[in-house]
């Protein structure tokens, strides 16, 4: 049903009366970036539902080219073509006025060559009384706080220099919390597991099995809290802490404008000054994200970029605009040099042996509000959060406070990694700041001999 | 429009317009504009046993046909939840009898584009000294915006809002070390509802070259030393201070929970207004949406709810919690009758409204900037938020600054690098140990305050004096 309204305006952008090229101006070129959901969103507190409702919505961006000069115009459309063909068409005047005051722009750069691109991941979802009777049902009895999040979305590409590419996937997440019940404990009301499920057909049966296995993990919660003092621990993140604290790679760390601008945290890695360990390699991999390739300028990325190969820096994203403004290559990043698909290679410690390994330490479940305390050491500083247990002789024996930690992402992901976890987990980006997103990180635990923490 | 029977609708409409301009490393961006429409469709019902159902649609189409879609979906959801929600019997909030109305002037005024992007290339020209300078920039979003809010059909709030956003930054690299300075932070922090009049208020003359100098003295300065000490803020780092330690810990809706699983909770609990301790004596702060130029500033809030004033902390006892009447009156169903604000806001159409901030400020004191300085022995100055981190229940905090200076024997001397500090919000309320005066108030605010399942980003506004604490631990950069 998506793709027909794409469908729809590509047949009217293909009639639309562009200006050609006269003596004394060029052609005019038209890219078109669409993005679109059709998205159920429904949040739970208490095990009941707490706010729930669809938001239907379809962007486009006109940006109109003529030489070097160019405007960029996003419409909200409504869905009746004759509105929205005159929204567009006043849109186009704007954007010529706007061209008309605007100076060259060196550092333009839009890909020429045509190229078409076509995918639909179609899915099975569930009604809205099905999801939320399901989670409703499967919640009885327990404090379980969080959202469902459903629906298709899309992303297209379409100018009259020939390129159409069409990107779609419908897809169902759940992400949630289940409190440890603190009637009789004040202390505890903070105490909570985290897990997320995600798929692409709705699949009820994995709702209220991650609901009862976060209701089992919650019993160790309810043990007395320890409470440690600031120091270097020993500690082991499971994948989602691990992802948190690789995340804030994306602040910088692979963006070439970053790096050739004095921002990025992860300079003296590039230099060659400083390594990460051995373990560590980290890759762009949009298919194994289902990720879309293609980005606004008209160029597609290579499905697979490595950004650190065994600690050390690989290639960074580079978009069009900042390889014409260096003089360098660009490999078809979007705008903001950012990976929407990590994959973090897996390494040797087998699942079941991870406590043992850890031995006497923190589990940490999630990390939570990071962020630099000192951006050019890539130092780190941020929370644990949900659960978060100490270990002795291999078991978890109580959760802990939340703590803070500050530490250097080239110490606890270098000379401290003692070992990742042989399987990697999949952690599908749940980001609605604006529209639900494609993509995620696939990474494993780790295993760390010492992490700061500091209050 | 209608619903089906038995249910209440409101419709929040909103049309936004905006504009960036913007110049990065001396080269003039390409003009990026934004048209956006839509409406948000809420419903609620009570059935047949009393329960309550709020349920909600946003469309763009706003043909009579697209309405009344919406309008069914948003009834669908409603249905279910009464069904399976959470408000069992409540008492629904009303909507307003008059009519509200808000129109700031620059939302009826039409930006000439010339004067905006000369201010942007002269601030950024004069930013690029030479090549110590290795990035530099300066934008600026220009919103304007209309939104009405009808209940059933009657218009109870119609507001007009203009926005400018201004981003001016620049980073020097000094023998390896490469230090930032903006104004007023690195993510749009020159920020106020106004027109291009506001634009000398904000800036002032001299702003690129007075940026550089600072970048460059940060760069040549030495690293912040680490010890406990007393902490002055600025008014650009009290935004910070005042949003994350007091204005989310109070927001009704994460203590009742909603936000546990992804936005937090709150070391705050429901039997504490009207008696807890927040900060020491010295600490007044209010919800005021009538400070004028301040993001937040509105008649209603999205709900419709008329706005005013309102003391949240007064003598450093808490005294209300930032909720809007929904939330009030899910408090008052676990027992603990709260005085509401008006404060159920939405990013957008797309959005529904949650309980947010709004102006949230401090009050001023009595302190000049003279006697604050003045009353330090050994103690340092910051400006200007560059990092911020705090727990998911807003306690624990680490917050980082771009500017430094050591106070020594009441006097301003060394400028220090990478300024950072840390505390307990808990505690560190209760060592405020002096307020500025008027004098020494700024009004400041951020665009990106992210909250909400699906997330929102909102703006906020948040006026502050300087304000000086006892204690706290300081800290600087690895080397």
């Amino acid at each position: 049903m998506i793709a027909s309204r794409f469908n729809d305006l590509c047949d009217w952008l293909q009639r639309l009366p562009l200006h050609g090229a006269t003596a004394t101006a060029p052609a005019e070129v038209l890219f078109v970036w669409w993005q679109a959901e059709y998205s159920d969103f429904a949040r739970f507190n208490h095990g009941r539902l707490r706010q729930a409702g669809t938001v239907t919505r379809i962007c486009i961006d006109l940006r109109l080219i003529v030489a070097r000069r160019s405007a960029k115009l996003r419409l909200t459309v409504s869905g009746d073509a004759s509105q929205d063909q005159a929204a567009m068409q006043t849109a186009l005047v704007n954007l010529r006025a706007a061209i008309a005051s605007a100076v060259d722009d060196p550092y333009l750069l839009i890909n020429r060559e045509p190229a078409s691109s076509h995918r639909i991941q179609s899915a099975t979802l569930a009604t809205p009384e099905q999801a939320i009777a399901t989670v409703v049902d499967a919640a009885l009895g327990h404090d379980l706080v969080g959202a469902y999040m459903a629906g298709p979305i899309a992303v297209a590409l379409w100018s009259n220099l020939g390129h159409r590419h069409y990107f779609e996937g419908s897809s169902w997440s759940f992400d949630f919390s289940i409190y440890a019940r603190s009637d009789a404990d004040h202390d505890r009301r903070d105490k909570a597991v985290k897990a997320t499920v995600a798929a692409q057909d709705w699949q009820p049966d994995q709702v209220r099995l991650a609901i009862n296995r976060a209701a089992l993990d919650c019993e160790i919660l309810y043990r007395p809290v320890k409470v440690l003092t600031p120091g270097s621990y020993r500690a082991l993140l499971a994948p989602a802490a691990l992802a948190a604290m690789v995340d804030m790679l994306n602040w910088g760390g692979f963006s070439a404008r970053s790096h050739l601008t004095g921002q990025s945290p992860l300079m003296q890695l590039k230099e060659g000054k400083l390594a990460f360990n051995t373990k560590l390699s980290l890759a762009e991999d949009l298919l194994d994200a289902a990720a879309p390739a293609f980005q606004a300028d008209g160029f597609v990325r290579a499905n697979r970029t490595g950004l650190i190969d065994n600690g050390r820096f690989g290639q960074w994203l580079c978009s069009p605009r900042t390889g014409s403004e260096f003089n360098i290559g660009n490999n078809g990043s979007g705008p903001d040099e950012q990976p929407s698909a990590l994959l973090m290679a897996s390494g040797d410690l087998p699942f079941n042996q991870q406590l043992a390994a850890l031995d006497q330490g923190i589990a940490i479940s999630n990390l939570w509000y990071l962020n630099f305390s000192d951006r050019q050491h890539c130092r780190i500083t941020g929370m644990t959060r949900f659960a978060t247990f100490w270990v002795e002789d291999g078991v978890a024996v109580a959760p802990i406070a939340p703590m803070r930690f500050d530490d250097s992402l080239y110490q606890c992901l270098g000379a401290q990694l003692l070992a990742l976890g042989d399987q990697t987990q999949w952690l599908p980006n749940l980001s609605s700041y604006e529209w639900r997103e494609f993509g995620g990180q696939r990474v494993p635990s780790a295993l760390i001999a010492a992490l700061r923490f500091t209050l | 429009m209608r619903g089906a029977a038995g249910f209440d609708l409101s419709v929040r409409w909103i049309n936004e317009r905006s504009e960036r301009l913007a110049v990065e490393r001396g080269v003039l961006l390409p003009i990026g504009m934004v048209v956006d429409q839509g409406v948000m469709v809420t419903a609620y019902c009570r059935d047949a046993v009393g329960q309550v159902g709020i349920g909600y649609a946003a469309s763009a189409d706003l043909t009579a046909a697209g309405m009344q879609q919406a309008a069914a979906r948003a009834c669908e959801w409603a249905a279910i939840s009464a069904r399976l929600g959470l408000f069992g019997s409540l008492s629904l909030p009303s909507a307003s009898a008059d009519v509200l109305r808000y129109a700031n002037r620059a939302a009826q005024q039409t930006w000439p584009r010339e004067p905006v992007l000369r201010h942007l290339q002269a601030e950024s020209a004069a930013m690029k000294t030479d090549d110590s300078v290795v990035n530099w920039g300066a934008s600026a979003l220009l919103t304007q915006r209309t939104q009405s809010t009808l209940w059933n059909g009657e218009l109870v709030a119609e507001q007009q809002f203009g926005f400018v956003e201004m981003q001016f930054d620049v980073a020097v690299q000094h023998d390896g070390i490469v230090q930032s300075r903006s104004a007023g932070g690195r993510y749009n922090g020159v920020n106020r509802q106004g027109g291009l009049e506001s634009l000398e208020q904000m800036i002032g003359p001299g702003l690129g070259g007075r940026l550089t100098l600072q970048a460059k003295q940060l760069a040549q300065a030495p690293n912040c030393p680490s010890g406990t000490m007393p902490l002055l803020l600025a008014p650009d780092q009290m935004m910070l201070q005042i949003h994350e330690s007091i204005g989310h810990p109070l927001e009704l809706d994460r203590i009742l929970g909603d936000e546990r699983n992804f936005a937090g909770t709150s070391f705050v609990t429901l039997d504490m207004f009207g008696s807890y301790r927040y900060g020491s004596p010295l600490l007044n702060v209010s919800f005021d949406p009538g400070v004028v130029g301040a993001l937040a500033s509105c008649a209603a809030d999205d709900d419709g709810t008329p706005a005013q004033r309102e003391m949240l902390i007064e003598d450093g006892i808490l005294k209300r919690p930032l909720g809007a009447p929904l939330s009030q009156r899910r408090a008052a169903q676990l027992g603990f009758e709260l005085g509401a604000v008006a404060n159920a806001r939405a990013c957008g159409w797309h959005r529904p409204t949650i309980d947010r901030m709004g102006n949230i400020n401090v009050e001023p004191g009595t302190s000049t900037e003279a006697q604050l300085i003045g009353s330090i022995e050994r103690g340092i100055l910051m400006r200007t938020n560059t990092s911020w981190s705090i727990d998911d229940s807003r306690n624990k905090f680490q917050f980082g600054c771009e500017w430094g200076q050591l106070i020594e024997n009441g006097e301003l001397t060394t400028v220090v690098r990478n300024p950072n500090y840390r505390g307990v919000s808990a505690s560190f309320w209760r060592n405020l140990a002096a307020v500025g005066d008027a004098a020494s108030l700024q009004v400041h605010g951020t665009p990106f305050c992210g909250k909400g399942e699906p997330g929102q980003v909102i703006r906020v506004g948040h006026a502050a004096p300087m304000c000086l604490f006892d204690g706290v631990q300081v800290f600087g950069a690895a080397s």
